[in-house]
């Protein structure tokens, strides 16, 4: 593999930022090879960082952002092979023998990753990796005692002043605990590069405002390098200086944060920033990208991105178009970058135009009503010093006929539970639920009849589509299965098939598809379209979208929209994110440990909290500005 | 209690890191296949292929094998080929019997606890804890044996103590199913509970069922020959692998084919259901389908 | 707290445990019913009619004409204390049989296990840390013939090549003295720790390859700690609790091919006196022998949940059940 890239000399310095480069990765390709056939993951990604820099890697599920770093580090799984060149220093890292990258990893070059959960040995208290660590940058430093006031003066570097956490072990700690005791065990021989992979996916958002503020000062305080991965562009534009974009495996962008986020000059880079949905007001219509994310080693030889891209032509096609330097230190592997530039930032215009207004809705006629629901998860019995978890501690919520609700909270809220107890698969402990005039607080306690229009009134979609579907069956069995427990009864069901997977966006080809063959987002749609089979009035969607990449969660957000106009079907949303709910829904109760802590229109209670929680949940909403993480938490 | 099928996966089809199949394990998995097929076949026609299996031969008494007796005789001077052949219907007939009727029984009780959970799982898991602490093979000895002994009566013990192994696999296993979404998803439609496990867990949990099938085999030959082995199977003198092999023991000087054979054909047999077993196993698996 | 909850894990066990004693001694007991006949004719070897003195003697040890459960309670408190009452067979003390016979069951238990435990582990990691070498395929190899292979199979291929064909170990016996007993055992020992070293290497290498593919294995390289601190400190550590909860299931494994291992070559230990006891029903000797086992389960059990305990912090913080 040549490198892509055709500046050279000095323009190449000034591209690459100020100063010479501490880290200077090129052409890096990144391949399979299974069963004797080779795929590639990552193709020509280039990659410079200066002292003290931070640059964001963008991107989406698939594109091989993981895995570039874990190349960096000379850390790729068994079957995965790097070529290219990564010099550090001098050396080429790619090409040192696994004893001396040892030597490197942890003392220059760190990494921390992304789920928090997995990544402390569960055997190990937390004080022994950081002190396993230290161990190792100085072995002739010995005696445990010092290690031990190191690893505590470490802990409290990364805002643990608590002593005892060095004697517990990971289970004991939370994720955002854990993640810091990582960061610290990560930089206990003070790297100068630390590469830091998702750090903050698997955290509750108030937590990745905190972890990633902490990332921040601690990078500047040190003056490291820091390699920010995120699928995050608001995230990366505040965080880092400059941003690389990444997409199936190859490089689409670069630039300096401010930059491309004023105008993006890659169509992909467009998308991605129009698919976000802004938390701040409510657009009519998300611009969504269409298609779903491309396997790398299909589109190696060409342009990645072509396949979804509305400005296509067939040079796009003819071979991997290089990154051009453009003006300020830009580069785009857009080879129509020239032609389109105008249309591009027309576009970004437009979708500024103002919020649609969220309609205030006549009060509906209440199609569910919760009131005063206590549920709590019974220990395991007979079991002496296990509690129960009271999950939720006297809710109450009102769902009118064809009014979308939201229903917001972190991990541990109690969102989910509330959401499964309105569909039976749990039984309240106590108080009441209604639901379109059937008591439905037990399910088991009702009559056929009842239970049997209850199922016909309301249904969930959950959140992850990769285990939504039987992965036994074929979509139209999956389909006509609901259907026929549905009002239509059993006539012509592949045809009444065929017309859902219309309705959710999909050829009726697929009906003899097996799930496997499926997309995440497409899985999706047909998940929603089973629940349509019943023509609900009523559908529960458990964070129907957060398993999803923007490009995608974008579709299936307009999806739910068209939905509710097309058939007044009625939402209870459950959802984390802010700046999803606000698309979507007319009022939103806010959920904090059990209890509802606000509620109201949507556009009230997110653009003027009054409670703490609700407004710290508010300012954690990722925002593409460097005062984000500067503001208050 | 089923002490082999519970072993972990031994990656033997599939490359775990590429996930491609191995160079020459077909070659492997086709001549097991063909070696299950070959028992089989002699269990239902191996009387008709050697007729002489009983037919005692005094004079000659023990031998060495030659021309007319492939593997020598035994020290009555039968024929130890026809024995082996013979054989081969005793080491089907009960452990196919065992891993069936094992299966079921356990099976449903698997079933049962995973799917209904509540009571009805707090008594069956207590059933097989108390069961797996038990050393399951020395508890058929002392049963069968203070019973009386008899292969009918082996095969029914073994069942009651392999069922366990059954019970805690499709317990497991529908446990895991029980909250994923498909299956929420179903309970949210409002199937019958009858139709989600038939159609919606069952599915899902097939290719553990067949490849413990072939695994339970294996585990279940080894137990009855080893019943036998210790008299308390099959009566003195029937042809069958565990009892020749105990008569046999003391003519190892002799004639060492005798006692050899059939510990031979215990061995290859049972190795190539497990590894068909471990084969199915892994095709069958979701990571093998992909393929 | 953590030590409320430490002392409450204990006691849950050892609950159970006893209750599981309870529940075999209670079998075991039984099968003095179990055994067709009746209860006086299982106690008297039933070759020639007994005296009247005789039968009444027998009445009154094992209290016949009390109650089911009183039988049962003044049986356990007699077992309690290792009586279990005469052999029918040879008319001495169950518990000098068992005495008698234990040596050189223990003798071969104790050294299979320590083939198992030095060959099983090792194999299994090295298996692992080689994947796709052919270290690995033998050692997969292997695994699969020791779980295809019954000990008795292998007892009787190794008695052939290195008795009969190499003749370098003797073929029958227990031999006397230590360096006699090894010789004599070496055989049926490797036997034995074939079936065990199968399971003991597959729970290892999986657990291992399991392991070593976790985040915590990357962040620890990746912290550039040494390879020994990775494979031992992060991944052996995780890796030995699946084989650890193994333990009761190797137990079973040993006991079993014990038995077959004995009647193999003809060692007069446990395992063949329990053989001739169910043949010839001698129920006190089938009893004893039994109870003794129960005994060794138990405690292997109990051996088994602490190292567990020892080993796995969540255990000993009631984070998941054992």
């Amino acid at each position: 593999m040549t490198r892509t890239s055709k500046v050279g000399g000095r323009d190449e310095e000034v591209a690459r930022g100020a100063g010479p480069a501490l880290l200077d990765v090129r052409g890096l390709r990144i391949t399979s090879r299974i069963g004797g056939r080779r795929r590639v993951i990552v193709s020509g990604m280039d990659l410079a960082l200066s002292p003290g820099e931070t640059v964001g890697i963008v991107g989406e599920s698939g594109s091989g952002k993981s895995m570039t770093a874990r190349a960096i580090l000379g850390l790729l799984p068994p079957g995965l092979f790097a070529q290219g060149t990564v010099h550090y220093e001098g050396r080429n890292l790619l090409e040192l023998p696994e004893r001396a990258l040892a030597r490197m990893r942890g003392a220059d070059i760190g990494l921390i990753l992304q789920d928090p959960y997995t990544m402390l040995n569960p055997l190990l208290r937390c004080g022994r990796h950081i002190e396993d660590t230290l161990r190792q940058r100085d072995k002739s430093w010995r005696g445990r005692r010092a290690h031990r006031d190191e690893a505590l003066r470490r802990l409290e570097e990364v805002g643990i002043s608590d002593p005892s956490v060095a004697d517990r072990y990971p289970f004991q700690l939370s994720g955002g605990m854990r993640q810091r005791v990582g960061i610290a065990a990560a930089l206990a021989r003070d790297p100068k590069i630390l590469v830091a992979d998702e750090p903050t996916t698997a955290l509750d958002v108030t937590t990745q405002k905190e972890s990633l503020a902490l990332l921040k000062s601690l990078q500047s305080t040190r003056a490291m390098g820091l390699i920010l991965i995120t699928h995050d562009l608001r995230i990366a534009f505040s965080m880092c200086d400059r941003v690389y974009v990444l997409y199936a495996g190859s490089l689409l962008e670069v630039g300096t944060a401010e930059a491309v986020e004023a105008e993006p000059l890659h169509p992909y880079t467009l998308g991605l920033l129009l698919s976000e949905p802004p938390a701040t007001r409510r657009v009519s219509r998300l611009v969504a990208i269409d298609g779903t994310v491309s396997a790398a080693d299909d589109v190696a030889d060409r342009c990645a991105f072509a396949p979804r891209c509305k400005w296509k032509q067939e040079p796009c096609e003819r071979g991997k178009p290089p990154l051009a330097d453009l003006e300020g230190a830009r580069q785009s592997a857009c080879v129509r970058i020239d032609e389109i530039r105008g249309e591009i930032g027309e576009l970004r215009r437009a979708a500024e135009r103002p919020a649609e207004p969220v309609g205030v809705l006549a009060p509906a006629r209440p199609l569910a009503r919760v009131e005063n629901v206590r549920k709590v998860f019974e220990g395991r019995a007979g079991r002496a010093g296990i509690d129960g978890v009271q999950a939720l501690a006297g809710v109450s919520l009102e769902i009118g006929e064809g009014e979308s609700v939201a229903l917001v909270g972190e991990s541990g809220s109690g969102k989910t539970t509330l959401g499964r107890c309105l569909v039976g698969l749990e039984t309240p402990t106590s108080g009441g639920i209604t639901i379109d005039g059937v008591t439905a607080s037990d399910y088991g306690a009702l009559s056929v009849q009842e239970r049997r229009r209850l199922r016909r009134t309301v249904q969930m979609i959950f959140q992850d589509p990769y285990t939504s579907l039987n992965p036994a069956h074929s979509i139209g069995f999956t389909l006509r299965e609901a259907l026929r427990v549905g009002p239509e009864g059993t006539h012509d069901l592949d045809g009444s098939a065929s017309e859902l997977l219309e309705r959710v966006g999909l050829p009726a080809a697929y009906l003899a598809r097996k799930p496997v063959a499926l997309s995440g987002g497409e899985r999706q749609r047909v998940a929603i379209a089973r629940a349509l089979a019943v023509r609900p009035q009523l559908m529960v969607c458990d964070e129907p979208v957060s398993a999803l990449d923007v490009s995608v969660q974008a579709q299936i957000l307009n999806l739910f929209k068209r939905l509710r106009g097309e058939l007044g079907v009625a939402y209870l949303f459950i959802s984390h994110d802010l700046a999803v709910v606000r698309q979507v829904v007319d009022r939103v109760y806010v959920l904090h440990r059990g209890e509802v802590v606000e509620s109201g229109p949507v556009d009230e209670i997110l653009d003027d909290p009054h409670h703490p929680y609700t407004a710290r949940l508010v300012a954690s909403v990722p925002r593409s500005d460097r005062d984000w993480l500067s503001g208050q938490p | 209690m089923s002490s082999q099928a519970q072993a972990p996966p031994i990656d033997l089809v599939l490359d775990e890191y590429t996930g491609a199949p191995r160079r020459g394990f077909r070659l492997l998995i086709g001549l097991c296949w063909v070696f299950v097929a070959l028992v089989a076949f002699l269990a239902v026609f191996g009387e008709r292929v050697a007729a002489d299996a009983y037919g005692q031969d005094l004079a000659t008494g023990i031998s060495t094998p030659s021309v007319s007796h492939p593997l020598g005789t035994d020290d009555l001077g039968r024929d130890v080929l026809s024995r082996v052949i013979v054989g081969a219907r005793t080491a089907v007939v009960g452990p196919a019997v065992i891993t069936l009727g094992a299966g079921l029984l356990g099976g449903a009780l698997g079933l049962l606890a995973g799917y209904r959970g509540g009571w009805s799982d707090n008594v069956i898991l207590r059933w097989v804890d108390l069961m797996f602490a038990l050393p399951g093979h020395l508890v058929a000895i002392v049963v069968v044996g203070v019973l009386g002994g008899g292969y009918w009566l082996a095969v029914a013990v073994l069942i009651l103590l392999s069922s366990p192994s059954d019970t805690r696999l499709i317990r497991a296993a529908t446990l895991e199913q029980r909250p994923r979404p498909y299956i929420e998803a179903a309970r949210v439609l409002g199937l019958p509970g009858r139709r989600i496990a038939a159609q919606h867990v069952l599915p899902n949990l097939l290719p553990l069922i067949i490849a413990s099938v072939f695994l339970g085999f294996a585990y279940a030959l080894l137990a009855m020959t080893a019943l036998s082995f210790l008299g308390l199977g099959v009566g003195p003198g029937t042809a069958d692998w565990g009892r020749m092999l105990a008569e046999s023991r003391r003519l190892i000087f002799h004639n060492p084919a005798a006692a050899l054979a059939p510990g031979a054909m215990i061995v290859v047999t049972a190795a190539s259901m497990n590894l068909v077993g471990d084969w199915l196993a892994e095709r069958l698996s979701d990571r093998g389908r992909a393929q | 707290m953590q030590r409320s909850q430490l002392l409450a894990f204990v006691g849950r066990r050892l609950a159970g445990l006893a209750l599981l004693l309870c529940i075999i001694s209670f079998g075991v007991f039984s099968l003095v019913h179990l055994v067709p006949g009746s209860a006086e004719q299982v106690l008297i070897s039933g070759r020639r009619p007994p005296s009247p003195e005789r039968v009444e003697a027998i009445r009154e040890r094992y209290r016949l004409d009390e109650s089911f459960w009183s039988q049962y309670t003044h049986w356990v408190r007699r077992a309690a204390v290792g009586d279990f009452g005469l052999s029918i067979r040879t008319g001495e003390p169950v518990a000098r049989a068992l005495r008698e016979r234990a040596a050189p069951t223990l003798f071969l238990g104790v050294y299979a296990w320590i083939l198992v435990v030095s060959v099983g582990i090792p194999l299994g990691v090295l298996a692992a840390v080689k994947k796709r070498t052919a270290i690995d395929r033998a050692a997969v190899a292997m695994s699969v013939a020791g779980v295809s292979a019954p000990a008795f199979v292998t007892g009787i291929f190794l008695l052939y090549i290195f008795a009969v064909v190499l003749g370098w170990f003797p073929a029958f016996g227990q031999g006397s003295g230590f360096a006699g007993r090894l010789q004599h055992l070496t055989l049926p020992a490797l036997a034995l720790a074939l079936t065990g070293i199968a399971p003991v290497l597959r729970f290892t290498r999986t657990g291992m390859l399991e392991t070593l593919e976790q985040d915590y294995i990357v962040f620890a390289r990746a912290r550039g700690l040494s390879r020994a601190r990775v494979l031992f400190g992060y991944g052996l550590r995780n890796a030995l609790i699946p084989v650890i909860t193994a333990g009761g299931l190797l137990l079973g494994i040993l006991l079993t091919g014990a038995v077959l291992v004995e009647v193999t070559f003809s060692i007069p230990g446990l395992g063949n006196l329990l053989i001739e006891a169910v043949n010839f029903h001698d129920i006190p000797v089938v009893q004893g022998v039994a109870m003794m086992t129960a005994t060794l389960v138990i405690m292997v059990n109990l051996a088994t949940d602490v190292l567990y305990m020892f080993i796995d912090p969540r255990i000993r913080f009631g984070q998941v059940a054992a």
